[in-house]
């Protein structure tokens, strides 16, 4: 496989406290150009804390970041380091990607700023170059452009997320849980819609959620996330039809499927812990 | 009997100074007792306002018409101290998040003893009693140590629990349950499903489940009524609903719905809805 486009060595996170809380505990994986990786895992486990090193938002205690060959430099007093736009990142609550005040036109405009600045000539031309362009492409209305995030649906506010993150021609995109807010019935479509535009423009992408079934649909490769490590990591449709480690058995043993059968999800004991040994499929 | 709910034409206006504001517009539901009845539909069909009124804590701009048979109570017949009388003790009620059924403030055991003893009428040692036992039916062990306890001091799925503790503590024929695992990890919720339906076989309690995650619905429900716009558009037993569908509606969740038996299982799947538009999404 070609050198991966971002790639994590042994990092770690403390938090600090009394005692310091370790959110991320040694994790390492790489990222390679046109592929989607899926990072499930709990609430807590730490895939909050991995997206925030990655952005450069938060510096690790230990451990490397490399971008393109070179060590990710955490944000600096003076806003973001230049180069670190090239990592670009859509939250959960569209709320937060987008800013409640400003036509979504001016805020994909501010993306197609950030490719100017970082790639100046050297940008594809084969990119969408305007903020209608880039609505025509998630499949809306270049009008839109005069809008207000308020006025659009949940699934909407996301495409735009993307939209505004992909203009900045990223060659990483991070979405931190981008459908957990959305109606079950639009979360594997948006999610869908997400992964491809990303691929389209030749970026690779982490994909963070809890929600596995719709994960495994979207993504090439998985990490399962447990307790601030990685537990297993393969294929992902690999890890859904044959999980191998503990803990992503009883993670998928407790989603419950739409499919009428009554059927309950496997209960484990609360405090049940799992070995932290890593298995690679 | 005891327990049945029985919804007739239930509608429900917002007044406002110069607006009135169809929420509800003729909601049919029978619930047999001793079932769990889910509620499903789109974001503001009216699932939380349906369940609202049935407990009597609709909002005080609301005007409602129909009947709410409980049993041979018409609930919608009554107020004042005989509802408060209902509420909280013929019908309890958990919400999504347990911060709004949890008062932070408050230890579990003088939440649990107070809502006891209003309703029951009972001594403080029996109610601290039976308090106890309320949170050993749950799954939260300890005994009186855990009654001085704060909410702040057990996890989310804890708190959960305890909110059914104190919903089911005066033996409710009735328990109306707001999206009660949506913001539980799926481990978490599965040992909240099962704790609910243990509680409905074993007591015989009636449960309105309200929920958007048709997994869960297909897990704990007996029957599944869908929501549209303030009135029940399909109601049939979970296999029914799940597998054999009516209503447009229902067909075109359930066809977005990745582990469904109409949805997507693979990535060309998806592909091919995106292309269709599905999922309501443009
Ligand atoms: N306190 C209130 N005052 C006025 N209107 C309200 C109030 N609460 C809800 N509504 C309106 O009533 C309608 C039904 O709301 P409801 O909360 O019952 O929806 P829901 O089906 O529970 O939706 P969700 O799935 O998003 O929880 C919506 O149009 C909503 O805006
Ligand atoms: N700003 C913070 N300060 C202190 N602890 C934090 C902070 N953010 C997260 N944590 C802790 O770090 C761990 C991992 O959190 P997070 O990365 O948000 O997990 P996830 O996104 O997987 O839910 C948790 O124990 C959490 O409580
Ligand atoms: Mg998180
Ligand atoms: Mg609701």
């Amino acid at each position: 496989m070609s050198e991966p486009v971002l790639s994590v060595h042994d990092v770690v996170v403390d938090y600090p406290g009394r005692p310091p809380t370790r959110a991320v505990d040694g994790v390492s994986f790489d990222i390679h150009t046109g592929e989607v990786v899926g990072l499930v895992g709990e609430s807590g486990c730490g895939k909050s804390t991995m997206a925030r090193v990655l952005t450069g938002l938060l510096k690790p205690n230990a451990g490397t970041v490399i971008y393109r060959g070179e060590e990710l430099r955490p944000l600096g007093l003076g806003g973001r380091a230049p180069d670190s736009t090239g990592v670009q990142m859509v939250f959960q609550d569209p709320g937060s990607s987008l800013n409640p005040r400003r036509r979504i036109g001016s805020q994909i405009q501010d993306g197609l700023d950030a490719a100017k600045r970082r790639l100046g000539a050297t940008d594809a031309k084969d990119r969408p170059q305007t903020p209608q362009e880039w609505l025509e492409r998630i499949g809306m209305d270049p009008e839109d452009a005069q809008r207000y995030p308020r006025s659009f649906s949940g699934g909407q506010r996301q495409r735009i997320a993307t939209a505004r993150a992909l203009a900045a021609a990223p060659d990483v995109l991070i979405g931190d849980e981008p459908i957990s807010s959305l109606d079950a019935s639009t979360q594997a479509l948006i999610a869908y819609v997400m992964s491809t535009l990303t691929i389209a423009q030749g970026a690779g992408m982490l994909f963070i959620s809890h929600d596995l079934a719709v994960v495994r649909l979207i993504a090439d490769r998985l990490l399962v996330m447990y307790k601030g490590r990685i537990v297993e990591r393969g294929p992902a449709q690999k890890i859904w039809a044959d999980p191998q480690h503990p803990y992503t058995k009883a993670l998928l043993g407790a989603i419950p499927l739409p499919d009428g059968a009554q059927r309950m999800p496997t209960v484990t004991p609360p405090g049940t812990s799992y070995p932290l040994d890593e298995i690679v499929r | 009997m005891s327990g049945e709910l029985n919804i007739k034409d239930l509608k429900l206006d917002i007044k406002t100074h110069d607006e009135v504001t169809p929420i509800l517009r003729g909601v049919n539901l029978r619930v047999e007792a001793g079932t769990v009845q889910g509620l499903a539909g789109e974001s503001g069909s009216g699932k939380t306002m349906t369940g609202l009124t049935v407990i009597g804590l609709e909002p005080a701009t609301a005007v409602t018409t129909g009947e709410i048979w409980l049993g041979d109570t018409d609930l919608l017949t009554i107020t004042g101290s005989s509802l408060n009388a209902i509420r909280g003790q013929r019908v309890g009620m958990v919400f999504q998040d347990p911060s709004t059924s949890l008062h932070p403030q408050l230890s579990i055991g003088s939440q649990l003893t107070d809502h006891m003893r209003y309703h029951l009428k009972i001594s403080k040692a029996q109610a601290r009693e039976k308090a106890i036992a309320a949170l050993d039916r749950v799954g939260i062990t300890g005994g009186s140590s855990a009654l001085s306890r704060y909410p702040h001091e057990y996890s989310g799925g804890q708190r959960q629990r305890i909110a059914i503790a104190i919903a089911l503590a005066c033996d409710p024929e009735l328990v109306i349950m707001d999206e009660p695992t949506t913001a539980l990890d799926v481990t978490v919720q599965a040992g909240v499903l099962a704790l609910v339906r243990d509680l409905v076989d074993s007591l015989g309690l009636t449960v309105l489940f309200i929920t958007h995650d048709l997994g869960v619905m297909s897990a704990i429900a007996d029957r599944v009524a869908v929501m549209r716009r303030g009135a029940v558009v399909e109601e049939g037993s979970c296999e029914q609903i799940f597998t054999d569908p009516q209503h447009d509606y229902t067909r075109s969740l359930l066809s977005s719905l990745p582990g469904s038996a109409t949805g997507p299982r693979t990535r060309d799947d998806l592909a091919h809805l995106a292309e269709i538009g599905a999922g309501g999404e443009s």
